[in-house]
């Protein structure tokens, strides 16, 4: 009995143990932690991957959201790793989100790091063709950013040293010895001139009080023109009001004899007119008086019909001969 | 030679005693040609002045007498009749009167009257006669018209006017009534074409 009872807590305590052994490879392999999670690529060009490994984190804003699953050296296109991650599904992957290399100084181990550009607020679900997983843009790392703008500033201050070089030419400083050369000789020169120049000032002077003089002689004679002017303005003025009243008279006269013009112009029309009626009707009648007595004139011309009178044929419906 | 020229004188005035001249054989009487109407007035009344010209007339209607044909292509005149003054003339105050009556122009005064006008009516009596070949026969009257624009001496309108009317008696009195009823007829024709000619419709 009592070796029975041995077996039984040795067989329940054995069971226990391979429990616990399988609860700690459980929890040692960290299946415990791992929660559902999503699937992204990258393809990273423009960026080293050095320090990346399957397994190395995937941060948003600091914070592991996943791990890299996989990547592959692409071999059609030189440069170019494409990189799997596994993102945390709670974690917010929107459109526009970018992935770019992190890397600890110290020990080299590298991390990807995404950002969301806000741009949108729709999450990442697009599969383009040809892909199992959304693709995530590759962004531009602030070290990268950092060396870009050392890089044109390096550019930049060769550019000005090459500038400055060329100016300061051999060429350039014997244009430059030339001119300070011509300087120091214009400089003499004028120094040798003063005195000239002192001459001149004071002829000048002279000169300007001649011309003062003669200013106000011809002041003198502008006035004494000007009142001449005001003269002979004066008699101009007369003259041309006489004019305008001559040419006012004229223009009545003028008026007057085109208004008796065409009166005239009028009579005459109406007189031709009258004329050329009564000449019609003086000649139509003159016409008729001459028809009539060629008439008469052949009526005289039978005496026997005027002594006895129309003959019997001549006579008229209801007309009798005595 | 004296003597001899007395005794013909005596002989001739012997003889003419025994001479009778015939009498005439009934008495002249005297027709008026007339325009009894309707005057109907015109639709409305034209600007300027018309001067009626005198009607021209052949020299067979320039005499009094009234007019008969017995046969087509001969005239002759009525002896015992005759028109109150030359027909052309009488017609062509009759044409004035019912223009002036329907005041289809503002004027109508006579051609040669001391007045300015704008318009001229030319008339011509082509043939005004009885044709007594069938008793008691017809009256014809044939007169052609212008309407002449003497701003510019040009030819408006012409026509020809065609009046005819039974005579009631085979004589010169039905023949003269029969002849103013003609008459008539183109009057009332003119004085309707004038004024649609002179507004340039009657072309």
């Amino acid at each position: 009995m009592e070796s029975e009872a041995r077996y039984v807590w040795v067989g329940a305590t054995v069971v226990v143990l391979l429990l616990i052994l399988a609860g700690g490879l459980y929890w040692l392999s960290g299946a415990a932690d791992r929660l559902p999670t999503k699937r992204f690529v990258v393809y990273f060009q423009k960026q080293s991957l050095e320090g990346l490994q399957i397994g190395s984190p995937v941060r948003m804003q600091g914070i592991r959201v996943g791990r890299v699953a996989d990547y592959t050296i692409l071999p059609d296109q030189p440069g170019t790793v494409r990189v799997v991650l596994e993102v945390d599904r709670r974690t917010p992957v929107l459109e526009g989100i970018q992935a770019v290399i992190a890397r600890n100084l110290l020990t080299g181990l590298a991390a990807v790091d995404l950002t969301n550009t806000g741009q949108s607020r729709v999450p990442l679900m697009r599969v383009p063709a040809g892909e199992t997983d959304p693709v995530i843009e590759e962004g531009v790392a602030d070290l990268s950013r950092v060396a870009e703008l050392v890089e044109d500033l390096g550019r930049t201050g060769h550019e000005s040293l090459k500038r400055l070089n060329s100016v300061l030419s051999d060429e350039n400083q014997r244009a430059l010895a030339g001119t300070l050369h011509n300087l120091n000789a214009l400089s003499g020169a004028l120094h040798a001139s003063v005195p000239e120049l002192n001459a001149t000032l004071a002829a000048s002077r002279q000169a300007a009080q001649t011309l003062q003089a003669s200013g106000e002689s011809f002041t003198s004679v502008v006035r004494d023109s000007g009142e001449r002017l005001a003269r002979v303005t004066d008699a101009a003025t007369r003259t041309l009001a006489e004019a305008d009243t001559t040419l006012q008279a004229t223009r009545a006269s003028l008026t007057r004899m085109e208004r008796e013009l065409t009166g005239i112009a009028v009579s005459l029309r109406l007189t031709a007119d009258l004329a050329a009626q009564e000449v019609e009707a003086t000649g139509q009648s003159l016409r008729q008086a001459s028809e009539a007595l060629q008439a008469a004139g052949r009526g005289l011309a039978d005496p026997v019909r005027i002594l006895y009178g129309p003959l019997r044929e001549e006579l008229g419906p209801g007309e009798v001969r005595p | 030679m004296t003597r001899r020229a007395i005794l013909y004188l005596l002989a001739g005035l012997i003889m003419s005693g025994c001479v009778r001249l015939p009498s005439p054989g009934q008495p002249v009487t005297y027709h008026v040609l007339t325009d009894p109407g309707p005057i109907v007035p015109a639709p409305r009344t034209l600007a300027g002045t018309l001067l009626v010209r005198e009607m021209d007339a052949p020299g067979l209607y320039q005499a009094s007498n009234p007019v008969f044909s017995r046969s087509p292509g001969t005239r002759t005149y009525y002896q015992f009749a005759r028109w109150s003054e030359p027909p052309a003339k009488r017609l062509t105050w009759l044409i004035r009167q019912r223009l002036e009556a329907a005041r289809a122009f503002e004027v109508v005064s006579p051609l040669g009257g001391g007045v300015r006008g704008d318009y001229q009516l030319n008339t011509r009596l082509v043939d005004f006669y009885h044709d007594a070949s069938m008793p008691p026969g017809v009256a014809l009257l044939i007169v052609e018209a212008e309407l002449v624009r003497r701003s510019d001496a040009r030819l408006i309108a012409r026509r020809m006017f065609v009046g005819q009317a039974p005579a009631a008696t085979h004589d010169a009195q039905g023949a003269t009534d029969a002849m103013g009823r003609a008459a008539n007829q183109v009057i009332d024709d003119l004085a309707l074409w004038l004024p649609q000619a002179a507004a340039g419709e009657g072309r």
